[in-house]
């Protein structure tokens, strides 16, 4: 009878370990107090000092990352809640502002020897800037007059006419080094730019689709990290990380192709007693953490886990949805105040992407400007 | 375990967690590990490790605990009381 009774107690214990923690993490912060959060952080500023990672151009790219992530995931939120417009508009300007900034730019600049911002005409490569292209659009799609608008139309034009050159869908991020995700993002910027201005789609964008299609791996879904420009040849791993950060790009462009990414993405997701995770590489297949993919630990990606949230939410996968959520909650830490929620373990940089990625939806698509006639 | 170990184990491992984000969210978690300096890191990373075995405690172990202290308490209360007690003894 005693052995009875401590194996009912046992089956008690692990029944609450497997069902409890779940049920203790639901849910989160909402959009609209992690968006207050996040304009507070925009308003106090992000530097690349902010950020000691060991090499210049990455804590450039992290406060770059910030102010992208912001701008998005504040728009998106103004697009859900029009009735937070007053207040979270300001902070969105002006983390559109420093995202052009020289300071923010200089990690770009440093690599090319040239600020790309300043020879839009004739100037090629500087693939970084689809990012901060996007962020403009989204910018100008909450509030058309700007004052970056001149520069956004601008560098709207040279990235679609790079990419419109572009012999196998793709241009340099930097001298030597080209990454498909960031094509997808200047895809993804002209599209939410000519929405914002109501212009019609490119004439080069269906063959651009069908090319950049062939980085997508047939095997995995994932999509391929770093290919090379010149030749189309694909260099390294196809990635969770890369994948998760396209799939939301090209929602602003082609969301079929976004879905079939985001299905990829998906076939490598697990999920732990309903905590659910990313694979960073396809099954079989070894790798490490870097800058892009965030630690690795276990084969799970903290970059690719990121990511699928805003996948999930466009493509109405609710039950993965559900269970990455509750995977940010347990580590990223929810804590909230008179002022708005953040996620303890976020920082600056983790908090905009997770405003980005958990506000992503195709809201967008309702607000585009109808073309002048 | 008995019932009161199991409540005090919840309640303090439940505090440790309440208390170390805090702790950790005014010292900037994040922020800290990405520019370690020698005295930050020294209450930094002793923090973080008790925080997140706290909170791992708080969500996964100690309410499986306490209702397996609970199921305990109230079976051997019944088999005390009825036909279960002659039985189980």
């Amino acid at each position: 009878m005693k052995w009875s009774i401590e194996l009912l107690v046992l089956a008690v214990g692990l029944s609450s370990a497997a069902l409890l923690p779940r049920l203790l993490c639901e849910g989160g912060p909402e959009s609209v107090d992690l968006a207050q959060s996040v304009a507070r952080s925009v308003d106090s500023g992000v530097a690349s000092a902010s950020f000691h990672t060991g090499s210049a151009r990455f804590d450039g790219e992290w406060a770059f990352g910030t102010y992208l992530m912001a701008t998005l995931g504040l728009g998106q939120t103004v697009l859900a809640h029009p009735e937070q417009r007053s207040r979270l508009l300001p902070a969105m300007q002006r983390s559109a502002q420093r995202l052009v900034s020289d300071e923010t730019n200089a990690f770009g600049s440093a690599a090319w020897g040239a600020r790309g911002l300043s020879e839009l005409g004739q100037g090629s490569g500087h693939g970084y800037l689809g990012y901060a292209n996007l962020a403009l659009s989204m910018l100008r799609l909450v509030e058309l007059e700007t004052p970056e608008a001149a520069l956004h139309d601008a560098l709207t034009e040279a990235l679609a006419s790079r990419l419109a050159a572009a012999p196998h869908a793709v241009f340099e991020t930097y001298p030597g080094e080209t990454y498909p995700p960031d094509m997808a993002m200047v895809a993804g910027s002209i599209a939410l730019h000519d929405c914002a201005l109501g212009l019609p789609e490119r004439t080069f964008m269906p063959e651009w689709r069908r090319a950049f299609s062939r980085y997508i791996d047939a095997d995995s879904g994932l999509l391929q990290q770093v290919v090379d420009a010149r030749s189309g040849e694909r260099l390294g791993p196809a990635r969770g990380s890369a994948t998760g950060i396209a799939a939301y790009a090209l929602s602003f462009a082609d969301p079929a192709l976004s879905r079939r990414l985001y299905d990829g993405l998906r076939r490598h997701s697990l999920s732990v007693l309903g905590f659910g995770m990313v694979r960073e590489y396809r099954a079989g297949q070894a790798g490490s953490g870097d800058i892009d993919s965030g630690p690795v630990l276990f084969g799970v990606g903290v970059s690719a886990t990121g990511f699928a949230l805003a996948g999930a939410r466009l493509h109405g996968d609710s039950r993965l949805e559900g269970e990455l959520y509750r995977t940010v909650n347990l580590f990223g830490v929810p804590l909230g105040d008179a002022q708005g929620s953040h996620f303890m373990a976020g920082g600056p940089l983790g908090n905009a992407i997770l405003l980005a990625m958990t506000s992503a939806s195709f809201d967008w698509s309702q607000h585009c400007r109808k073309a002048a006639t | 375990m008995s019932l009161r170990t199991a409540v005090f184990f919840l309640i303090s491992s439940s505090l440790v967690n309440f208390l170390a984000a805090h702790l950790l969210d005014r010292i900037g978690l994040l922020q800290g590990l990405l520019a370690p300096n020698g005295a930050r890191l020294a209450l930094l990373l002793p923090t973080a490790i008790v925080f997140y075995l706290a909170r791992f405690c708080a969500l996964f172990i100690a309410p499986g605990v306490l209702l397996g202290a609970l199921t305990r308490a109230l079976l051997g209360r019944l088999a005390a009381r009825g036909p279960l007690a002659a039985r189980a003894g």
